[in-house]
């Protein structure tokens, strides 16, 4: 035990870091100790009664345990508590304030000015009016592969693959945004590619031009991520020279 | 020599000896007539013991075990939006299963193109006669943009954090998979009340699957009952949208939610 | 940091659930139509409706200023303060 305190200590654990929490850790019987008035009273007096079984339970198998672990209760489960009726109570606040719409009964024969599914799907409506740049091939004779229909479905596809394959492109141990600046960037321009996509979707509610409004639809994600990227790699530097500071503080070079 | 018993275990003495005030003498004394009847002390012994065994099962977070609390819970609002998406798919699963008991997805009642048809008045008398209804419908309408909305910012917070890496990527997947069909739940609920724009919506949908190649027909005729809607399309609807997709997207979350379980929060280091 | 964010985050949260409530009564004629939530206020029917409308404009300033205040006013402020120091050193 003495000699391999200088020696590297063998990692058990996979080199995951991880370690179990200490014996520090104050458990029933302890806190119970600390605490005052009746509780306290109530406390001292079960462990009198305790005493008082002990020789009775001597062959009985009850073991003690040691407590490894968080306590569900009071912490986690309060949280949680507080976590559920606060979101359930906004849901019904925001339920009653704003009651849903109602509007015309379906008609196959009149179609409506404004065709638009709920927000939530605005992105793929977008997706579906990408026909404008469906290329077409010089090979084919100015046909196109796909129609232009199919091409917005297909889009889909290419979404949510890509999607799926993050996890398989993106391999490493780096958790923050800081960390890595080009998937972060990737993620940046994800996000603002679904909003301009949305916005191409609602077009007749931006007065520009349509043309104007497919290039901004492709530029502006491209642009906040080079932004993303730079502001990341700049945050980095700093980062990094925080962690060599305090590394080379705790650990002087020779 | 005194009968009476004189042993360590004397609770009159020790209460003496203490010096109480008037309010613990009560509870004490209470305590203890209870105690001498209904032993107290095993079932708290028990309970004890539960408690010890229930928290056995129960790891450290992360940020409980690296002391990250004080820096790090301005941040846990993020890592609860998946619970709070569960929250939002159970309100909107019971105020949901309400609104079944006066909705009739039925497109009768319509002599003429634009006519009111049952569904369409069947949500109506929900928002206008049945009692609470117009609260139900927006309890329900509400918890599924929440959870769109939280299943969204949790696939973010999920990216930006890397927690889709090393022995995460099924579940990731599986995400992917989760959020497709949130999305068709909230697509197929947006047709029930058949409204105008429900009926354009499921029009865009037939149009989409009429343009895929070769499945294209097929998947119409499947999922919308044919390249025209009408009440097929309506049940069809209907029947995904409390049938089919509850279960399947219930036992779906009980798998993502297991294997999260089983290989721990990845929270960032 | 993240305390600054967090703040104004929430500043930010609040305000724009009242905005939304305050403007989806009061300057949202239809949901049926392209422009929502931005549309004018009708002229107010009494002290009440004058309120509310008033707390539409506060929310929404409470939405636009709060998280630049605590995003981008304090930190500027803090190290202008910080380089004036190291200056003066």
């Amino acid at each position: 035990m003495t000699e391999s305190d200088d020696t590297t200590e063998i990692r058990t654990d996979g080199g995951t870091g991880i370690v179990p929490p200490d014996d520090e850790t104050p458990d029933w019987t302890e806190r119970k100790e600390r605490s005052r008035g009746l509780s306290r009273l109530t406390y001292e007096y079960f462990e009198r009664s305790r005493r008082e079984d002990q020789d009775l339970r001597q062959e009985s198998d009850y073991v003690e345990r040691d407590v490894l672990g968080f306590p569900t209760w009071p912490h986690e489960t309060i949280r949680n508590l507080a976590i559920t009726s606060f979101f359930v109570g906004i849901i019904i606040l925001v339920a009653a304030a704003l009651p849903p719409e109602f509007m015309d009964p379906a008609n196959p024969n009149s179609t409506p000015a404004i065709i638009l599914p709920d927000w939530y799907l605005y992105w793929s409506f977008g997706l579906l009016k990408l026909n404008p740049i469906n290329p077409e091939l010089a090979v084919l004779g100015g046909e196109k592969v796909l129609s232009d229909q199919f091409y917005g479905v297909a889009a889909h596809g290419v979404i949510f693959g890509i999607l799926a394959l993050v996890p398989f492109l993106n391999k490493g141990s780096a958790r923050r945004p800081v960390e890595q600046p080009f998937w972060s960037a990737v993620g940046v321009a994800g996000v603002v590619l679904s909003f301009t996509l949305a916005a191409l979707a609602i077009q007749n509610f931006f007065p520009f031009e349509l043309k104007l409004l497919l290039t901004l639809t492709f530029t502006l994600p491209i642009v906040a991520a080079i932004l993303t990227y730079a502001v990341l790699k700049t945050m980095r530097e700093g980062y990094m020279y925080d962690l060599n500071k305090r590394y080379y503080r705790l650990r002087p070079p020779k | 020599m005194s009968l009476e018993k004189k042993d360590d275990f004397d609770h009159d003495a020790w209460l003496k000896r203490k010096d109480l005030t008037p309010v613990e003498t009560a509870f004490l004394t209470t305590l203890i007539w209870l105690d001498k009847r209904l032993r107290i002390v095993d079932y708290l012994e028990l309970l004890e013991t539960m408690y010890y065994r229930v928290n056995l099962q129960m790891p450290k977070s992360h940020t409980e075990q690296y002391d990250l609390d004080n820096k790090f819970w301005y941040w846990y609002p993020l890592y609860s939006l998946g619970s709070l998406s569960i929250i939002a798919y159970l309100v909107a699963a019971v105020s949901g299963a309400l609104l079944g008991f006066y909705y009739s997805p039925s497109t009768a009642g319509a002599a003429a193109a634009g006519d009111p048809t049952a569904a369409w008045i069947s949500v109506e008398s929900i928002m206008k006669d049945v009692q609470f209804g117009l609260m139900l419908r927006g309890v329900h309408r509400w918890a599924a943009q929440f959870m769109v909305a939280a299943v969204f910012l949790h696939m973010l917070r999920v990216y930006f954090t890397g927690a889709y890496k090393e022995p995460r990527e099924v579940n990731w997947v599986l995400g992917i998979v989760l959020i497709g069909l949130t999305l068709l739940f909230g697509y197929t609920g947006y047709l029930l009340p058949w409204y105008q724009l429900s009926f354009w919506a499921g029009q865009i949908g037939v149009e989409m699957a009429l343009a895929t190649p070769l499945v294209g027909e097929w998947a119409a005729q499947l999922v919308f009952g044919g390249f025209t809607l009408g009440q097929a399309t309506l049940v069809r609807m209907y029947i995904l949208h409390v049938f089919l997709l509850p279960f399947v997207v219930t036992a779906l979350i009980a798998l993502h939610v297991g294997i999260v379980w089983v290989q721990g929060i990845a929270e960032p280091h | 940091m993240a305390d600054e964010f967090m703040k104004g985050f929430a500043i930010s949260m609040v305000g724009a659930l009242g905005w939304f409530f305050f403007a989806g009564w009061y300057r949202t004629p239809s949901f049926e139509q392209i422009q929502q939530l931005t549309v004018e206020p009708p002229e107010p029917n009494g002290i009440y409706d004058a309120v509310a409308i008033f707390a539409s404009d506060l929310f929404f300033w409470l939405m636009v200023l709060g998280p630049l205040t605590f995003w981008v006013i304090i930190p500027a402020l803090r190290e202008l303060r910080r380089s004036r120091a190291d200056a003066s050193n």
